[in-house]
């Protein structure tokens, strides 16, 4: 379009913002909600996973240090304390999942094998994490694997056989084939556990252990 | 990566930080810090770049902890790394996977944590307290920001958050640990006889038959691979000797030679009387000189006539001494006097810019050269060996050139003089003479010569070298009876001797398991059984074949149980179980449980690790 003069063009700027002026203003102030709001929420999330981390963090070094056959009180406690914070307050977060892992080996090694198991079973029981409930996948597979050892160790192999063979193992196969193997033995199912044994071997997990397990039970 | 796990016994943030330095150079690598430029490589996982200098600093890492786990310090600049490439490429992929990963599950470093332990580290600090200029000023020396370095601490602390979440929470189960010290701490009691094939076979008679029919069978056994035989020049060192003339006049300059460089050694000690002139009060001075020198001729005291005559105050007093020199201390026309002189001689006037002296040599080093009959006999030798060498490296081009022109061996041996001389046939393994020489082996065997030409020249070492060319090539053949004849026969022997020793082993086990009695058996075949008590599986105390027979064996009831069977030496073995002893964990020492139970926990964190990496891998978008 062509103008003769400039009031001429002034005339059409005014006719077209008494016209659109409001809904322009308006997609104005959403585009800044919007983009000030997934800050806000972004520096929320990072403040959450911060606080989270470093609980995490003191715990893990905790935990990891020690190198002891027992667990004493204070160090258990502490970690438990760890734990809860986290779980309470964090539980949308992957820490609290670690702390729940670290946890199940401190009951493990204080011989409170129920205590473990339900740690375990509960991070198998919410992969979700976050807005998104994102999944992370072979975090629950480990899960899974531990929780059954566990359930082993308690005396129950035949359960820990159905809570392994419910799901596709994908790369922890060789990790579930030694895990079905100790649980055939407990069973008393040799030829299976051989079975299970060999097929660890074959993916070669856990080599050398796997290999003292299947020579015991040949001979 | 399962390295790193399995040695994660400190806290992590300790790690990061105690080593610095390290994880700088292992991150960016130390030449890549000067000039910092973002190469990219061809690799990228799920879209994201792989660094190629980060490559080749991890494969250089590598390479150092390989050479320090060899207990080498070599400097890893000379070697190449680009076969630790792929090694490299695959650590900063599962790096990258880790981060990533780490980072899809929201996992952060706070920046308080951040800041605490930069502020911790002792590389930043001055007086133990946190300098920001100096911490600012050595990250500027690697070409960091403390932007980026926050951002590689922040990646590295994720990464250590992930690896810590499955190497601290790795468990034994009471049951497991139980069963383990059950199985390795388990102790067996067992006999057992070995019946040696070798022996047998020694008193074993073979037929002609037998080694004919045996010949005929096996003949791909009796295959004499591809052979040569050379024609060669040789160049010796020795043989050029005879070329070698050394005239009179070589010699006696490298006597010269060696004499002036032996008088520059020389140490000379001189006293002299100075009497001081210039212009025309020389005339007078010399006269004077001439007087002295006639009354020192006449015996009178030199040290004396220094005293009384002397214009060099410093000297004067004692002796006219005025020290030692090498040929360079005095003015050059005194030095050339002093040269001249016998020990205790006195010089005739000599001038110099100070005036007149009167010199007289007093001390005189033993250096004392060597008369030209002496040195002879060694200087032709150097002579001729310094000729020799020039002769040889000249021959030696010419040799390798001519051999190059030419399409055989004889005109390079008539334009040189050399003999064309031959070997006998030899394989792959190398014959005699200059066949037994590897360089030769290798060019004997090159397409080179296999066509038909002149090798290049080949240093066999200092003082020989050859050039080779193809004489008879011969294919693949049998070889005949009688060359192999021997062989045939201790293999026969042999075969006899291990179906002698399983079937004699067959017979004892036979009557073993029928509770008969063997050892008159054994008497009379002269053997016996040996015994192992308490051993346990890890025991190396055997050999591991026996062993493996023995831990195979199912515990016996009552009764002991028998296991016959052939090593792969092809000797027979019975082997008699008559106890196991289970362990259990509380035999172990705490020493050794603290040791199984870690070594479960390391073992199951590593198997956890890597198969949680697999599938985190198996879903990623990995170019490379």
């Amino acid at each position: 379009m062509v103008y003769d003069t400039d009031e001429e063009q002034i005339e059409a700027i005014k006719g077209w913002w008494e016209e659109n002026g409001t809904s322009v203003i308006v997609a104005i102030i959403l585009v800044l909600a919007v983009l000030f709001g997934s800050r806000y929420w972004q520096s929320s999330q990072n403040a959450t996973a911060e606080l989270a981390s470093d609980i995490y963090t003191q715990m893990a070094d905790s935990v990891e240090a020690n190198l002891d056959l027992d667990i004493d009180d204070d160090e258990f406690n502490a970690a438990l304390n760890w734990h809860s914070e986290l779980k309470t307050n964090f539980v949308n977060t992957i820490y609290s999942r670690y702390s729940a892992l670290l946890m199940a080996r401190l009951y493990v090694q204080r011989n409170e094998l129920e205590n473990a198991a339900n740690e375990l079973q509960w991070v198998l029981d919410n992969p979700g994490l976050g807005f998104l409930k994102s999944i992370d996948e072979e975090l629950a597979l480990t899960a899974r694997a531990r929780l059954a050892r566990v359930i082993i160790a308690q005396g129950s192999a035949e359960a820990a056989l159905k809570l392994l063979n419910e799901i596709d193992p994908g790369t922890f196969a060789g990790i579930f084939a030694e895990i079905e193997g100790d649980a055939y033995v407990k069973l008393g199912r040799l030829p299976e556990a051989i079975d299970a044994y060999q097929t660890a071997l074959t993916i070669g997990t856990n080599e050398q252990v796997v290999q003292l397990k299947l020579n015991d039970i040949r001979s | 990566m399962l390295q790193t796990i399995r040695n994660n016994s400190q806290g992590f943030l300790a790690k990061i930080f105690v080593g610095f330095v390290i994880f700088i150079f292992a991150i960016f690598g130390l030449n890549s810090l000067v000039t910092f430029v973002n190469t990219e490589s061809t690799v990228s996982v799920n879209g994201v770049n792989i660094d190629e200098v980060a490559i080749e600093s991890e494969a250089q890492r590598i390479t150092q902890d390989l050479l320090s786990s060899l207990g080498a310090q070599i400097d890893i600049s000379g070697i190449d790394t680009t076969q630790f490439r792929e090694q490299a490429i695959n650590n900063l992929i599962e790096r990258e996977l880790v981060l990533q990963t780490a980072l899809e599950n929201g996992m952060l470093i706070s920046s308080i944590t951040l800041d605490r332990e930069i502020a911790r580290t002792p590389e930043f600090q001055v007086n133990g307290v946190f300098s920001n200029q100096r911490a600012q000023a050595l990250l500027a020396s690697f070409g960091l920001t403390p932007a980026s370095y926050r951002a590689s601490l922040q990646q590295q602390g994720l990464v250590n958050q992930m690896l810590t979440a499955y190497s601290a929470s790795s468990f034994a189960t009471p049951q497991e640990l139980e069963n383990l010290a059950r199985i390795n701490e388990e102790k067996r009691n067992f006999r057992y006889i070995s019946i040696r094939a070798a022996d047998l076979a020694q008193t074993e008679e073979v037929s002609e038959e037998e080694i004919s029919q045996y010949y005929d069978a096996n003949s791909a056994l009796f295959m004499q691979t591809e052979r040569v035989s050379l024609e060669y020049l040789e160049l010796n060192k020795n043989d050029l000797l005879a070329d070698i003339e050394v005239t009179e006049e070589q010699i006696l300059a490298q006597y010269d030679i060696e004499i002036s460089a032996l008088q520059a050694q020389t140490e000379r000690r001189a006293s002299h009387i100075l009497l001081q002139a210039s212009g025309n009060e020389i005339e007078e001075a010399t006269a004077q000189a001439l007087e002295i020198k006639a009354r020192l001729d006449s015996g009178e005291n030199f040290d004396d006539l220094a005293a009384e005559f002397s214009d060099d105050g410093g000297s004067a007093q004692f002796g006219g001494d005025v020290g030692y020199t090498t040929g360079e201390t005095f003015a050059e026309e005194f030095e050339s006097a002093l040269s001249q002189l016998a020990l205790n001689e006195v010089s005739e006037p000599v001038r110099t810019q100070f005036g007149i002296h009167l010199i007289k040599l007093t001390e005189i080093s033993e250096n004392e050269a060597p008369s030209l009959e002496e040195s002879r006999e060694r200087i032709v030798r150097e002579l001729q060996d310094q000729a020799v060498d020039e002769l040889y490296v000249t021959r030696a081009e010419e040799l390798n050139n001519l051999s190059f022109e030419s399409v055989d061996l004889q005109e390079p041996a008539d334009i040189l003089g050399l003999d064309i001389q031959t070997t006998e046939l030899f394989d792959s393994a190398g014959g005699v003479g200059i066949a037994a020489e590897s360089a030769v082996i290798t060019a004997a065997f090159s397409s080179d010569v296999r066509e038909g030409l002149n090798s290049e020249l080949i240093a066999l070492d200092d003082s020989r070298s050859v050039v080779i060319r193809l004489l008879e090539f011969r294919e693949p053949e049998s070889k005949t009876l009688t060359e192999v004849r021997g062989e045939i026969i201790s293999t026969i022997k042999m075969q006899k001797g291990e179906e002698q020793a399983v079937s004699l082993g067959e017979t004892f086990l036979n009557n073993l398991n029928n509770d008969q009695n063997i050892d008159n058996l054994l008497t009379v075949q002269g053997l016996k059984w040996d015994g192992g008590q308490n051993l346990s599986r890890t025991s190396t105390a055997l050999n591991p074949e026996i062993m493996q027979i023995i831990f195979s064996l199912s515990k016996p009831d009552s009764d002991p149980v028998y296991q016959g069977q052939q090593l792969s030496s092809g000797d027979y073995v019975i082997a008699e179980l008559q106890e196991v002893t289970p362990g259990s964990l509380d035999e172990m020492t705490e020493e050794n449980q603290l040791a199984l139970q870690n070594y479960l926990m390391q073992m199951g964190a590593s198997s956890d690790f890597s198969a949680y990496m697999s599938g985190v891998q198996l879903k990623a978008d990995i170019e490379r």
